[in-house]
């Protein structure tokens, strides 16, 4: 039986949640993700617009480099682009139906994504310790506002990733191809984070 | 798109990200004689390196999954 | 075909093929009656099912109750401006209710009254306007008409209602605020709302919760739109209503998150003291503003417009959709031209991304921007010219019902020809010199928005009333509704226009009587428009009752209508009851056969109409519960 037809046997159920629509090659939830990050791609764009404006119109800009704690963020930047490595390994164990793996490696990314956070309020503190706030410069300001919601995606990833790996994984006993997508799923909303912080890493630290 | 796709896509940004910011620290030296530009310059190559061979290993597998 | 034997079920023929199909689709209703049972009888508890219920039905229907409570509110503050605008600075008992520090002796202060004009836009546009179209009608009628089970993402549906509520009790919290609610206008210009009292950070929160919520509101809508049409419903047979949400759906997705970016950078120079709006060496009262500086006020303007003008067409492309289901309804026609209305709708979407700063042309942008906004501005008027002119061919050569819902949507085409046609005006960068921030600007917007969308979501209320409840609402109350709203509500706008020729600017406490060039015609127009409000206000009051009765008696199971009241052709009505069942919507996921709109087409013989979903145009289609239960009575007899 095809899943067109599948699904009409069933009119309770909710369609295309585990296989793809014939005609569209999409599972309901992997659309949604990518509608949602293309409103991710709308947000950080206004943003990133925002900082342009400001920095194009500024007499003088200081440069992150001379005063940012360089080492800290370079580490980040490994960290999240291991993190990616991690998430797609995950992913393709589950795939291939190895659950001991996939854990471990989904275990893996939320150590990367933790390790992250707990840099990130290492460099926080020691901007403070030096008296940097947001309101200190406009630089700083979007400084802040920038890495601070970027760090509030990474904290979203947290919270899913952790749900995935302890209550969540009962799934799949029960359905392994729905678990296996959640897991792709989340894959792709991490890569989007990753992927801001590969923009945000050169703007704010280097130029 | 898939996950698949995504990641390759990724690693080619980061791959990018890396010649940029090794080209950078090197610059950046040359200008200001900052050793740690220099060092910047040659963990991003080293970054570099490790994803292109990465990428070359690991995208042929991936496309089969 | 070949000779197909017939049998009498009830009082009508059918194909003995028919009736056996019939009865199948009974035995798999009772069947699946009793799977809804288990599942919203016994395992779900009442909260679950009637406060975070996860039926797209139930959330519509929150959605709606909850947007009309938010319409009457922001009517109400309006009430309220008008008593101080036509009879400024005279006490009114009621305006006490304000408390003695907003309205001493019922005389309104002026901060007060900008207190209640950013209450009262903010709130019709963020918490009436665009949870009624998009919130209630969407969810409630989109799933139905495209033949799905429910939304795809239930839990996110229900998730995005409790962003949505918290976030307008948020905002109407701040009203208990020492200094009030916000006061800088429902666009909170920066560097004034920067500054403003604390209003506006509740302001800001409030908005935080709402763009959260119609961000998973849309994911929910377009992926619901994309992946759950049942089989046969090819896009181009989607009912014109649907194809209007699908493209509010991608304006609500890619506009509202640069006004997140915005709420949020407005939050930090609000909290955290930085300075992304307020430019260097600004003095406050006298006083210079220890502040960083160096941050642009218009950023504010571009990033707000760039949401703000998309939000328009998110306001009016549901209208549209409603009016096009009702017109071809009660027209007993095909929509004219439907592909081309389809084709203009996404070409609405792509444009009103690139006209936002034609709200700006007064700001100093240069000649060149402003020139090339200006020209985007007149060419996106000419899609939504192409479907409203579309709409009036439909009405072409028709013999017309006119239903309640046909007026309210006939009314809506002149009210909104003229919200659109007094807006190019505006566009025009010579002439928005004069225009930009007096009342004719008001009364374009809402044209477009008050006897325009509001009287097509009444429409939309009047024609769906019946799928929800099995009531039709009374048809003579309607109409007094009508008559009477219609009569009121271009007496409170069509004088705006005058007032705005000559001058008088929007925001003026006393309605401009301070002023020699706007005395004369803000006295002679003002008290006029105020009488027309209350009037406005007075003849809302049959409908609330003649809602709240029918809604009464649907609770207590009268029911005074068959499925299909209308005779409509969409699946919403022709395939399953009214109200629709529970759970999973339908008894068998309908496969759609044809266009939306087959009325008096070559193939209706017996009725004027063919569903979509009909295989046979000779036999009328099973109308839900009815004819099934008549096909088992016959078995079993």
């Amino acid at each position: 039986m095809d899943a067109h037809a599948e699904a009409h046997e069933h009119v309770l159920e909710i369609p295309y949640t585990v296989h793809p629509r014939p005609d569209t090659g999409l599972y309901n939830a992997k659309l949604g993700i990518w509608l949602f990050l293309a409103s991710e791609v709308m947000l950080f764009g206004a943003l990133f617009s925002s900082f342009i404006l400001i920095r194009t119109a500024a007499p003088v800009w200081p440069r992150g480099w001379e005063f940012l704690n360089v080492p800290l963020a370079t580490a980040n930047t490994f960290i999240l682009i291991a993190s990616s490595v991690t998430v797609v390994l995950a992913w393709a164990n589950l795939r291939l139906g190895n659950l001991k793996w996939g854990r471990i490696f989904i275990a893996l990314t939320l150590v990367c994504a933790l390790a992250f956070l707990v840099n990130k309020g290492f460099e926080y503190t020691h901007e403070f310790k030096e008296h940097r706030f947001p309101s200190t410069s406009n630089f700083l300001a979007i400084y802040f506002t920038m890495t601070g919601l970027h760090g509030l995606h990474v904290l979203g990833g947290v919270i899913v990733f952790s749900y995935l790996l302890l209550p969540g994984a009962k799934m799949w006993k029960t359905d392994r191809a729905r678990y296996t997508n959640r897991i792709e799923v989340c894959g792709l909303y991490w890569h989007f984070v990753d992927l801001v912080w590969i923009f945000l890493f050169p703007s704010l630290y280097l130029m | 798109m898939s996950l698949r796709i995504f990641h390759i896509i990724f690693v080619t940004v980061s791959i990018a990200l890396s010649v940029f910011v090794t080209i950078w620290g090197v610059r950046e030296y040359a200008l200001t004689r900052s050793n740690g530009a220099l060092i910047l310059a040659g963990v991003f190559l080293i970054c570099g390196v490790v994803l292109v061979f990465y990428a070359g290993r690991v995208f042929r597998k991936l496309r089969e999954l | 075909m070949a000779q197909r034997k017939q049998l009498r079920v009830g009082n009508q023929w059918l194909y003995a093929d028919d009736a056996e199909r019939l009865l199948r689709d009974a035995i798999r209703i009772r069947d699946q009656e009793e799977q809804r049972h288990r599942i919203e009888g016994h395992v779900q508890p009442w909260w679950k099912r009637y406060v975070f219920s996860t039926d797209h039905k139930w959330i519509g229907l929150q959605y709606g109750f909850t947007a009309l409570c938010f319409l009457l509110f922001g009517f109400c503050l309006m009430i309220l401006m008008r008593l101080q605008l036509g009879w400024p600075g005279h006490a009114f008992s009621l305006m006490k209710i304000l408390g003695e520090n907003r309205a001493p002796g019922g005389v309104l202060l002026p901060e007060a009254y900008n207190q209640l004009g950013a209450m009262h836009g903010t709130i019709m546009v963020f918490l009436a306007i665009v949870p009624l179209a998009v919130g209630a009608f969407g969810n409630y009628v989109v799933p139905l008409q495209i033949g799905a089970p429910d939304m795809a993402f239930p839990k996110l549906n229900m998730i995005s209602y409790w962003c949505y509520l918290p976030g307008g009790l948020v905002m109407l919290s701040s009203f208990a605020l020492k200094d009030g609610t916000a006061n800088s206008g429902w666009t909170s210009y920066a560097p004034l709302s920067v500054i403003a009292t604390k209003g506006q950070t509740f302001w800001l929160f409030g908005m935080v919760l709402l763009i959260t919520s119609s961000l998973l509101g849309s994911v929910n809508f377009i992926v619901t739109i994309i992946q759950l049409r049942a089989k046969g419903m090819t896009f181009m047979r989607l009912p014109f209503f649907v194809w209007a949400q699908l493209v509010t759906g991608f304006l609500l997705l890619l506009a509202f998150p640069p006004l997140e970016a915005a709420a949020v950078l407005q939050l930090m120079d609000r909290v955290a003291g930085t300075s992304f709006f307020l430019p260097s060496g600004l003095v406050i009262s006298g006083q210079q503003l220890h502040n960083a500086g160096g941050g642009n006020p218009l950023l504010w303007q571009h990033l707000f417009w760039f949401l703000a003008h998309p939000e328009v067409y998110v306001l009016i492309l549901p209208a549209m959709g409603i009016v096009a289901e009702v017109i071809a309804n009660n027209t007993r026609k095909p929509l004219w031209g439907y592909r081309s209305m389809v084709g203009s709708v996404i070409f609405i979407g792509f444009m009103s991304f690139v006209v936002w700063a034609h709200h700006m042309f007064l700001t100093g942008m240069g000649t060149l921007i402003s020139a090339f906004f200006q020209t985007t501005t007149m060419i996106i008027s000419v899609p939504s010219v192409i479907i409203l002119t579309a709409l009036f061919i439909s009405l072409y050569g028709a013999s017309i019902r006119f239903t309640t819902p046909m007026l309210f949507a006939l009314a809506f085409l002149p009210m909104f020809g003229i919200g659109g046609l007094t807006g190019l005006p505006l566009g025009l960068v010579t002439a928005d010199l004069h225009l930009h921030d007096t009342y004719y600007v008001i009364g374009h917007f809402h044209y477009v928005v008050a006897p325009g969308t509001i009287f097509a979501m009444f429409a939309g209320i009047y024609y769906w009333f019946p799928k929800a409840t099995g009531r039709k609402l009374n048809d003579f109350w309607g109409r007094v509704h009508f008559w009477g709203s219609f009569l009121c509500i271009n007496g409170v706008f069509m004088p705006m226009f005058a007032q705005g020729l000559a001058g008088v600017s929007r925001r003026l406490y006393d309605g401009g009587i301070q002023y020699a060039h706007a005395k004369a015609i803000a006295e002679q127009t003002n008290p006029f428009m105020s009488i027309s409000a209350i009037g406005l206000l007075v003849f809302q009051v049959p409908f609330i009752f003649n809602f709240f009765a029918n809604v009464l008696a649907a609770m207590r199971g009268k029911k005074n209508v068959d499925d299909n009241p209308w005779q409509a052709t969409t699946i919403e009505w022709a395939a399953t009851t009214s109200p629709p069942l529970g759970h999973g919507n339908f008894a068998v996921l309908p496969v759609v056969h044809r266009g939306p709109y087959e009325y008096n087409c070559p193939e209706c013989t017996t009725t004027d109409f063919v569903p979509q979903h009909a295989e046979i145009a000779a036999v009328p289609p099973p109308g839900g519960g009815m004819l099934p239960e008549a096909a088992v009575a016959q078995r079993e007899m």
